[in-house]
């Protein structure tokens, strides 16, 4: 019954015009997927960081070791991006199997999760640095400026977190259910 | 139009497959605009992926293993952005009696988990247990095995 259903399926998609070329062109133009593109995104805020950050800095007057400290901690966050996001930054993750597919995703997740156990701390003590240097070159609206930025960046990064675990969750879950056959 | 000779075999390879990429993304949405998401999605993923085919495996293989992954794993997103791409085919509105037929199909199947999904379809579509088996990554007797389990859950749908 099923497969007879499904011949009346394939006889009905056949005999319509289901792809146009409008599809084609946008399909060939678009070659950056919505994850790969938070990937650059943070990338290039590392950048950001790296060079007119600590220029602004430097103007501003904050100390030698700050400074120094600030590109080593960017350029650790753009290595641990890009050591997470390597299989989902490949074009071919999605020409696996399925299971192998699902345990890519898994693993990045993963990482992800991990790499906030790090990442806070490590934020949270730049924060706190960040916050006496402006303090000693008498910056205290800066103080303010960068609090609000770490609070709206902690929501942005809860929410994420809390989505990453979700789908970690289902993804383990389907590996098990595959797997423990 | 397409203007390099890679883009004009896509364009050929794509058309030749549509209705295979088409089920797939079906049986993974709940409405037309979904169908149209699904299917841009993979078509990209198909284009990402089209210069690295070496043609170790059948295309139709290829193709369903990256329509169907990323049907997964758009399914696990279930980001709803408005499709600006519409198709002229919609099995959802449709109302003869053979589209009522293809909506008892898609309501049965979408009622199972993904991968049981994805295997369903494969069956359906008359692929060997090995190569749904190098497909979906596990072995012939395990898909067999699935299967038996998954038609005695379809059974029992009413």
């Amino acid at each position: 019954m099923m497969k007879k259903q499904f011949a009346i399926l394939n006889e009905k998609v056949s005999k319509q015009q289901i792809l146009s070329e409008n599809m084609l062109n946008r399909a060939i133009k678009r070659s950056v997927s919505t994850v790969k593109r938070m990937y650059i995104i943070e990338l290039f805020a590392c950048l950001y960081i790296i060079t007119f950050g600590t220029w602004t800095f430097y103007e501003i007057g904050y100390s030698l070791p700050f400074l120094i400290c600030t590109i080593i901690f960017m350029l650790f966050c753009a290595a641990a991006t890009l050591f997470v996001g390597k299989d989902i930054l490949s074009n071919t993750m999605q020409e696996g199997t399925m299971l192998e597919v699902m345990q890519k995703a898994a693993r990045a997740k993963k990482l992800e999760q991990n790499w906030l156990f790090i990442g806070i701390p490590l934020g949270l003590a730049w924060f706190g640095w960040i916050c006496l240097e402006s303090y000693f070159v008498g910056e205290y609206m800066l103080i303010y400026g960068i609090s609000a930025g770490m609070i709206f960046g902690a929501a942005i990064g809860f929410r994420n977190y809390k989505r990453t675990i979700n789908a970690l969750n289902n993804i383990v879950e389907d590996i098990k259910d595959v797997t423990e056959q | 139009m397409p203007k390099t000779e890679q883009e004009r075999l896509f364009s050929k390879t794509i058309t030749q497959h549509k209705g295979t990429i088409h089920n797939v993304c079906y049986m993974f949405s709940n409405n037309q605009d979904e169908v149209a998401d699904l299917f841009q999605e993979v078509l990209i993923n198909l284009w990402k992926g089209f210069d690295k085919f070496e043609g170790r495996s059948d295309i139709k293989t290829w193709i369903y293993r990256v329509s169907l992954n990323t049907c997964i794993s758009m399914d696990r997103k279930k980001k709803h952005s408005k499709a600006e791409l519409k198709m002229d085919i919609n099995l959802f509105s449709d109302t003869d009696e053979d589209t009522q037929q293809i909506d008892l199909l898609h309501r049965r199947i979408s009622k199972l988990k993904p991968f049981d999904r994805a295997i369903v379809l494969l069956w359906l579509e008359d692929i060997s247990y090995e190569e749904i088996g190098a497909i979906v990554g596990i072995s012939a007797k395990n898909v067999s095995v699935r299967l038996v389990r998954i038609r005695e859950q379809l059974k029992n749908m009413k």
